[in-house]
């Protein structure tokens, strides 16, 4: 019986030995398949080659409305940051400019960085600012520059001779931030709209947004950042936009 | 103690036989996996080598400046558009066709620690809507599979009444690696003292030596970047 048992043990892993090897001898297909990776790198970048790239097919040629709607980008920016110190008179509130001079600067050029003029252009262009401010159909016309407005200048801002003109200003935008306040960003904007040389509407106002993100340090993922004052600048023209609107329905 | 040693002991040799066969089919397993592994690692010497990879380079559309004095503070581009009380910080010193010249200067093979890295730097900014959100590439015709693009978004040159002036550039990576994979992005920015000393600022050509520190300080912001965007 123990011969038997031996037989048996031995057949049994002589036959079942070689399943196993042909499984092993398998198995080294899936390596290969593993390591798609200098296979896809060798190949030809042929998808991207291809892809659909988005493109607006022209529209029919229609009559460009003649009303136009000059914009411009912020003219100037700024960041404060007040640390503890600012609440001691004069002399604290220099200490603690100087203390967070490095930070402001930092911090200013982030904004003006972020939200330049092709940034503004992009956000000012999605949100349809001639209706939104419920202009007559208008010819949005974007300025790469931002200009100071002076109240006192009943001129137009650019050398358009069209008889339905309106403007809309980015006049400033600022970020504040203390012990108290988080991160906010405050856009001072003004409309102006023209009948002829003369203005019939001017109206400014400013409207802040808390940002959802702290501004970067040097080094750090700007990403967050750069998402948090897009949409709070977005934020802050909707609602401007929508108040004036209100206004002067 | 072992197997099968007792005379006669044929029943506890044959269990320890019985027994065995689990090893053996581990061992069968294993050991052919590791051999088969060794031509896998080291690539038959008529594989074409992988193709090196590609880093594409752009400048910022313009150089911006910010200036915060003691009287006068917080315009965009003061001394640009004229107005009064702004200092020239030499923001034409960093137009797009010198930034193009100075970025063909930092070492990218370097701060990529690539020898092969081919760079492209090309002549214009990017004309994308949107380079962060971007799935695509914009070098498409040719391109590597291992392929890097490098944005500069915006250049800034800032002076601070209580700080130093410096060059600040705002930077984007975009890491494709394969034909076909979406992009890892990472956007930072890296800042750089303009080395602008009292004794070039008393020299008869201080106006050029001022370029030259602008431009200096450009090229070592830009360094900057490419070394924390190997972190990422």
């Amino acid at each position: 019986m123990p011969r038997l048992i031996y037989a048996l043990s031995l057949i049994g892993a002589v036959l079942v030995a070689p399943a196993a090897l042909a499984q092993t001898a398998a198995a080294p297909a899936a390596p290969p398949a593993a390591e798609p990776t200098p296979v896809a790198a060798a190949a030809p970048p042929s998808t991207t080659a291809t892809a659909p790239v988005a493109t607006t097919a022209p529209a029919p040629a229609a009559p460009a409305p003649a009303c136009e709607l000059h914009v411009w980008p912020a003219a100037r920016v700024s960041a404060m940051t007040q640390g503890v110190g600012a609440g001691f008179g004069l002399v604290g509130a220099l200490i603690d400019i100087s203390a967070h001079a490095d930070q402001n600067k930092r911090d200013t050029a982030f904004i003006t960085g972020t939200l330049d003029a092709h940034a503004q252009t992009q956000v000012l262009r999605e949100l349809d600012l001639p209706a939104k401010l419920h202009l007559p159909p208008s010819q949005v016309i974007f300025h790469e520059q931002g200009i100071d407005i002076n109240r006192d200048n009943p001129q137009r801002l650019s050398d358009s001779t069209a008889q339905c003109y309106a403007e809309f200003v980015v006049r400033s935008l600022a970020f504040f931030q203390n012990v108290v306040y988080p991160g906010q960003i405050r856009t001072f904007l003004e409309v102006r709209r023209f009948d002829g040389a003369t203005v019939t509407v001017d109206f400014r106002d400013s409207k802040h947004e808390d940002l959802a993100a702290k501004l970067p340090k040097e080094g750090e993922d700007t990403g967050p950042a750069i998402d948090a004052l897009l949409t709070a600048f977005r934020g802050d023209v909707a609602f401007f936009a929508d108040k004036y609107a209100r206004k002067y329905k | 103690m072992g197997c099968g040693r007792g005379r006669g002991n044929r029943l506890i040799a044959s269990v320890c036989a019985f027994l065995a066969i689990p090893v053996l089919l581990t061992l069968a397993r294993v050991v052919p996996a590791a051999a088969q592994a060794l031509p896998a690692q080291s690539p038959p010497p008529a594989a074409p080598s992988p193709a090196p990879c590609e880093l594409d380079i752009w400048p910022a559309a313009t150089t911006h400046t910010t200036f915060q004095g003691w009287v006068h503070a917080g315009a965009v581009d003061g001394a640009q558009r004229g107005i009064k009380g702004y200092p020239d910080l030499h923001a034409n010193a960093l137009d797009t066709g010198q930034q193009v010249r100075l970025l063909a200067t930092v070492d990218w093979r370097g701060a990529f620690n690539d020898p092969a890295l081919v760079v492209v730097v090309h002549p214009q900014p990017t004309e994308s809507d949107n380079d962060r959100s971007r799935t695509k590439r914009l070098v498409t015709e040719g391109s590597s599979a291992c392929y890097r693009e490098l944005i500069i978004a915006s250049s800034i040159v800032e002076s601070e009444v209580f700080s130093k002036q410096s060059v600040r550039i705002l930077a984007l990576r975009k890491r494709f690696d394969g034909a076909s994979s979406a992009p890892v992005n990472f956007s930072s920015m890296s800042e750089a003292a303009i080395p602008f000393t009292d004794a070039d600022k008393a020299a008869p050509d201080s106006a050029a030596r001022m370029d030259t520190a602008v431009q200096a300080a450009f090229v070592s912001a830009v360094s900057k970047f490419a070394t924390i965007q190997s972190f990422h």
